[in-house]
C-alpha cells in the first residue's frame, strides 16, 4: 500500500467520524475489491464473501462514532470483515459453492488438480496449496502480510494478538513454507 | 554466503531464501485469480448501491425519522398553542400588571379581560382590551393596537389610558394619553381617527365618531392607577358599577330611578368600598345598608 494511499485513507477516515457519506463512498470504492476478495479467501464463495462485505461496510459506517483517526481504519475495516467471515464459516459450515462461484469454468477443488501451465504457474500453485495446509492462525498471518499488504502491527489489530505473536506465526509459516520449497526442488 | 551459520540461527531464514519465498508469493497471487474474478466497477457500484439504501435508511430511520417526527410534532404542538390567545382576567378587587414580552407593560384594572395572541410582536402588536387598562408601550418601530369592542387605538410608544367598559346600552371607549403619541378611531374603519397628544383624552360611544380631544387632568384620567376614583358627570350607576368591579362588592339599590342620577367625584385615594359608597351617599342624599359584600343604597328618608 503507497504512503499516498494511507494518507488518503486517514482523511476518509476523519471525514466518515464526521459521518460524511461522501468519504465513505469514495472508501468504499477504493476498497470494496479488495475486501471481497479478502472474505473469499475465508469463504471461497464470491457471493458471500459479497454479501459479508457489505455488511461490513455497513457496520463501519453505523459505528462511525468510534473511529479513531489515529488508528488504522484499513485495519479496522479488515478485522470487522474477518470476523464476519469467520462467524460466517461457524454458522454455516456446510455452504456450498453457488454456480455462479466458479470462475474460467474451474471449480475451487481444482487447486489440487495439476495444471498444464509454466513453472512458475505450477510453483504458484504449489503455494498456494502450501499456504493452505498451514496451521490456522499461521495461514491467517501469513495470508494478511503477503496477500493483504498489511504490517505487523495491522496484523496483530485484525487477529486480536500481539504483534509479537504475529512474528511468531510468521516466522513459523516461512520456515514451513522454506522447507516445502526445498522438499519439491529436491524431488523434480 | 550463510552456510556457516550458529547453531541458533540455522533454522532462520537467509535473505536468499527470502527472496525465493517472496518471489514464489508473487506466483502464488496470480495463480489464485484463477481461482476469483476480480471484483468489477459494475460490481462495485451495485454493491454501493445497497450500501447506501441501508446507509440512508439508517440515518432516516434512527436519526432523521425521529428527529423530523419530533419536530413535527412539537411544532404541531407550537401552532396550536401560538394560535390559542393569551386571555388575562382580573378578578374584581385586584388590579394585574402585565409585561408582554417586548417590553410593554399593561396595568389591568379590576374586572378587566386583555386577550393578545402569543406571537405577539412578531408582525404585529395587537391586544384587545374589555374593561380599562393603562399602557407603557416599548417603541420598536411597530405599531401597538389596543382594540376594545368598538375602537382601535394605535401607537408607537407611549403611555395612555383605556377605558372600555359597557357603560349604559352603548359600548364607550375613552383614552387618555400621558405620554407620545396615539391614534383613536372606530374599530373597523382607518379614516377619521382623532390624533392625541400628551394630556388629552378622547372618546367613542357606539359606532360614533372619535370626540374631539381636549386636554384632560392627568391625575384624574388615570386615578385608578393610584386606587382613586375621578368621573365627571357620570351616571351614579356607571360610579356604582366601577366599585363594585374595584372591590368585588355588590352594590345594588331598591330605587332604579336614582342610579340616573349624575355625579361628578374625585377621591385621590379610596380607603375602601364602604367609605366611598359613604362618601357618595352624603353628597347625593342617600342610604346604605350593608350585608357581608352587598350595599343596598337608597333614598334617604
Amino acid at each position: 500500500m503507497g504512503l499516498d494511499e494511507k494518507q488518503e485513507i486517514e482523511q476518509w477516515a476523519r471525514r466518515i467520524k464526521a459521518s460524511d457519506e461522501a468519504a465513505f463512498s469514495e472508501l468504499f470504492h477504493c476498497l470494496y475489491p479488495r475486501m471481497v476478495k479478502f472474505s473469499w479467501r475465508y469463504t471461497r464463495t464470491k457471493t458471500t464473501a459479497k454479501d459479508i462485505v457489505q455488511e461490513s461496510f455497513i457496520k463501519l459506517w453505523e459505528v462511525r462514532s468510534t473511529i479513531d483517526p489515529g488508528r488504522s481504519l484499513l485495519a479496522f475495516l479488515y478485522q470487522i470483515t474477518r470476523n464476519k467471515s469467520l462467524n460466517h464459516l461457524r454458522d454455516k459450515p456446510a455452504n456450498h459453492s453457488s454456480i455462479d462461484e466458479i470462475p474460467n469454468g474451474k471449480l475451487v477443488s481444482d487447486l489440487s488438480e495439476p495444471k498444464i501451465t509454466d513453472g512458475n504457474d505450477k510453483l504458484g500453485e504449489e503455494m498456494l496449496k502450501w499456504v493452505d495446509a498451514l496451521p490456522e492462525r499461521q495461514r491467517e498471518a501469513i495470508k494478511l502480510s503477503r496477500f493483504e499488504g498489511l504490517n505487523h502491527k495491522e496484523i496483530a489489530y485484525v487477529m486480536g494478538i500481539s504483534s509479537r505473536t504475529v512474528n511468531n506465526h510468521i516466522g513459523s509459516a516461512l520456515r514451513t513454507l522454506r522447507d516445502q520449497l526445498n522438499d519439491y526442488k529436491h524431488k523434480s | 554466503m550463510n552456510r556457516n551459520q550458529s547453531p541458533h540461527q540455522k533454522n532462520e531464514l537467509t535473505s536468499q531464501e527470502k527472496r525465493s519465498l517472496d518471489s514464489l508469493f508473487d506466483s502464488a497471487r496470480q495463480a489464485e485469480q484463477e481461482y476469483f474474478t476480480p471484483v468489477s466497477e459494475q460490481e462495485t457500484n451495485d454493491a454501493y448501491t445497497q450500501v447506501a439504501l441501508e446507509v440512508q435508511a439508517s440515518r432516516s430511520f434512527s436519526y432523521w425519522k425521529y428527529t423530523a417526527a419530533a419536530v413535527v410534532i412539537m411544532g404541531l404542538v407550537s401552532i396550536v398553542w401560538t394560535l390559542t390567545p393569551k386571555k388575562i382576567t382580573v378578578p374584581n378587587g385586584q388590579t394585574e400588571v402585565i409585561k408582554l414580552f417586548e417590553g410593554t407593560t399593561i396595568t389591568l384594572n379590576s374586572g378587566s379581560t386583555l386577550t393578545y395572541p402569543r406571537w405577539f410582536s412578531l408582525w404585529e402588536r395587537t391586544v384587545s382590551l374589555n374593561g380599562e387598562a393603562y399602557f407603557e408601550v416599548r417603541h420598536n418601530g411597530e405599531p401597538f393596537n389596543v382594540e376594545t369592542p368598538n375602537a382601535r387605538v394605535t401607537v408607537m410608544g407611549t403611555k395612555f389610558n383605556v377605558r372600555s367598559w359597557r357603560d349604559g346600552t352603548e359600548p364607550t371607549t375613552s383614552v387618555f394619553l400621558k405620554e407620545g403619541k396615539v391614534s383613536l378611531g372606530r374599530r373597523n374603519t382607518d379614516n377619521q381617527n382623532v390624533i392625541l397628544s400628551p394630556g388629552q383624552s378622547s372618546s367613542i360611544t357606539g359606532n360614533g365618531r372619535p370626540a374631539a380631544p381636549k386636554e384632560a387632568d392627568p391625575e384624574k384620567a388615570a386615578a385608578w392607577l393610584s386606587n382613586g376614583l375621578a368621573f365627571e358627570n357620570q351616571p351614579i350607576s356607571v360610579i356604582f358599577d366601577e366599585i363594585s368591579r374595584r372591590f368585588d362588592v355588590q352594590v345594588r339599590t331598591n330605587n332604579d330611578r336614582l342610579l340616573q342620577d349624575s355625579l361628578t367625584i374625585y377621591i385621590s385615594e379610596m380607603k375602601g368600598a364602604e367609605q366611598t359608597l359613604a362618601d357618595i351617599c352624603r353628597v347625593k342624599n342617600l342610604d346604605y345598608t350593608t350585608t357581608g359584600n352587598t350595599f343596598i343604597i337608597s333614598k334617604a328618608k
